[in-house]
């Protein structure tokens, strides 16, 4: 009986540590697996000669959602499980012009943060991690 | 009993020795590759890529790429009636030699004063036949035509073998024929973007549909360093392993302690603060692992059959007969070694560790007998 009590705290000793070493790593493989993006600040907005305000950003950071609208990711931050989390927050935007190099979207987003380039297709409210620069 | 200590230490640290001289074969080997390889992702075809030099350069500048014409097999005659050596002839842009990482060694790519004319880079070992000429001219004839040699470049660069590890390869100035059509790209790689965002960023800014296979050269740089990085965790997993067992046994020793209760909490404590130092250390640790998104499957890290297509994909381009042959052989052969090396590394300095370990523990067990 005694040595059985005794076999039974070992293997919960045991089995708590490798409990510990996994949770630490799931927590690492979760991260591992979540959409990557980069960041961009918005530049200050642009009176046009119509007295349109826009902003210029990079086309690779206007989306088309699944109705074929345009809309970008804003990268915003809440308090997760684990701390800290960015998370992307889908917002709608009129196209006011674009070339190759450019797209001048309608509204103020000044100084938001941008997701561009994600390794997969972003959706609202999407847990992302930025790549390491 | 001190005799056995000491051939226990001598052995431990001949093993680090060693581990420690082949995590410094991977290092080499990784930045030998990344010194031969361009960090770019080359966009390619056979018959072209469908739009002329001319169009191609003035869109090299703001785009971050540099391009070369289709290639033609030539025969290159060193000095007038000299021997013909078969060879690989490009034109390319100014900005080429510093996308596909060429070593300059002699003379320079393609400066402002040799912007018009014939003039050539080229390889080392053609360089070399040159000189054994002994005519002291630095003039080639491709298919019969006098060319000036502009600049050398050492040999050994990947890109460069890419359609033979054993035909020399020409860069001609594309200024000579501006109509020749692009045979492919080389877009400055960024590790943010996959391969297919790049090229689609610049069929964007050209709006100009580029058809055409696509080599992710900058991945190779990625990979080197992942390989080091996870071999350096592999590694120091054996301090946390070791930390867990001492955790473990200080635990199990307070439990089965015949000692008094302050003994016992204190034996407890101290586990508890191994423990907790082994699981910060282990969370620091992971961090070297850095494997960027699009290299892991969507949802699973644990889809054995993801990576089992990605290997077979791997062998498949190394045994298929194509122009990459000869290079996807090349970074596997360094790959491999690479990967070799550090297994090699992590396995000495693991048996070192547990080298050194056992004649520490054989030193306490000798201190506490004669106690």
């Amino acid at each position: 009986m005694k040595n059985s009590k005794q076999f039974a705290v070992r293997v919960a000793a045991a089995l708590f540590i490798a409990l510990v070493l996994c949770t630490i790593a799931a927590h690492r493989i979760e991260t591992l697996l979540l959409t990557e993006v980069r960041t961009i600040t918005v530049p200050p907005v642009i009176e046009m000669e119509d007295g349109s305000i826009v902003v210029k950003v990079p086309p690779a950071s206007v989306f088309t959602d699944q109705n074929g609208e345009h809309c970008v990711m804003l990268v915003r931050m809440r308090e997760g499980a684990w701390g800290k989390e960015l998370y992307v927050e889908k917002t709608s935007v009129m196209v006011y012009r674009e070339d190759y190099a450019y797209c001048f979207l309608e509204g103020n987003l000044e100084r938001q943060q941008l997701a561009i380039y994600p390794s997969r297709n972003l959706s609202d409210d999407e847990t992302v991690r930025c790549v390491e620069e | 009993m001190k005799k056995r200590n000491a051939q226990f230490f001598i052995c431990g640290i001949a093993k680090l020795s060693v581990s420690v001289f082949f995590f410094l074969t991977a290092a080499f080997i990784s930045k030998d590759l990344k010194s031969q390889t361009p960090f770019a992702v080359e966009l390619y075809h056979t018959q072209g890529l469908g739009i002329p030099m001319a169009q191609a350069a003035p869109f090299t500048g703001r785009g971050g790429f540099a391009a070369a014409s289709v290639g033609e097999n030539v025969q290159v005659t060193v000095g007038e009636g000299g021997k013909s050596i078969p060879a690989y002839y490009q034109m390319a842009t100014p900005n080429y030699g510093a996308y596909a990482n060429l070593h300059v060694i002699e003379g320079e790519y393609f400066s402002d004063d040799v912007s018009e004319g014939h003039a050539v880079v080229i390889p080392e070992n053609l360089a070399k036949e040159l000189s054994a000429d002994g005519s002291g001219e630095k003039a080639l004839y491709i298919n019969g035509t006098e060319y000036a040699v502009c600049g050398v470049y050492a040999d050994g660069g990947i890109l460069t073998q890419l359609g033979s590890a054993k035909t020399p390869v020409i860069y001609g100035n594309m200024s000579e024929n501006p109509d020749i059509l692009a045979g492919h790209f080389l877009i400055g790689a960024d590790a943010g973007k996959t391969a297919q965002q790049q090229k689609q960023e610049i069929i964007a800014m050209m709006e100009i549909p580029l058809e055409g296979e696509i080599n992710d050269l900058g991945r190779l740089h990625q990979l080197g360093d992942d390989i080091l990085l996870l071999g350096f965790f592999f590694a120091s997993l054996w301090f946390v392993l070791h930390s867990c067992i001492v955790s473990y046994r200080k635990f199990i020793s307070a439990y089965e302690s015949k000692g008094n209760a302050a003994q016992r909490a204190y034996t407890a404590f101290f586990a508890a603060a191994v423990l907790l130092f082994t699981a910060i250390g282990f969370a620091f640790l992971l961090q070297l692992v850095r494997i960027p998104a699009i290299y892991l499957p969507e949802n699973n890290i644990f889809d054995l059959s993801y990576y089992g297509r990605q290997i077979l994909d791997g062998i498949q381009q190394i045994s298929t007969d194509c122009r990459i042959k000869d290079f996807s052989r090349i970074c596997a052969v360094y790959l491999c070694a690479e990967t070799g090396c550090t297994v090699l590394a992590v396995l000495l300095f693991w048996s070192g560790c547990q080298k050194l370990r056992r004649g520490f523990a054989d030193g306490n067990v000798d201190a506490a007998s004669k106690i």
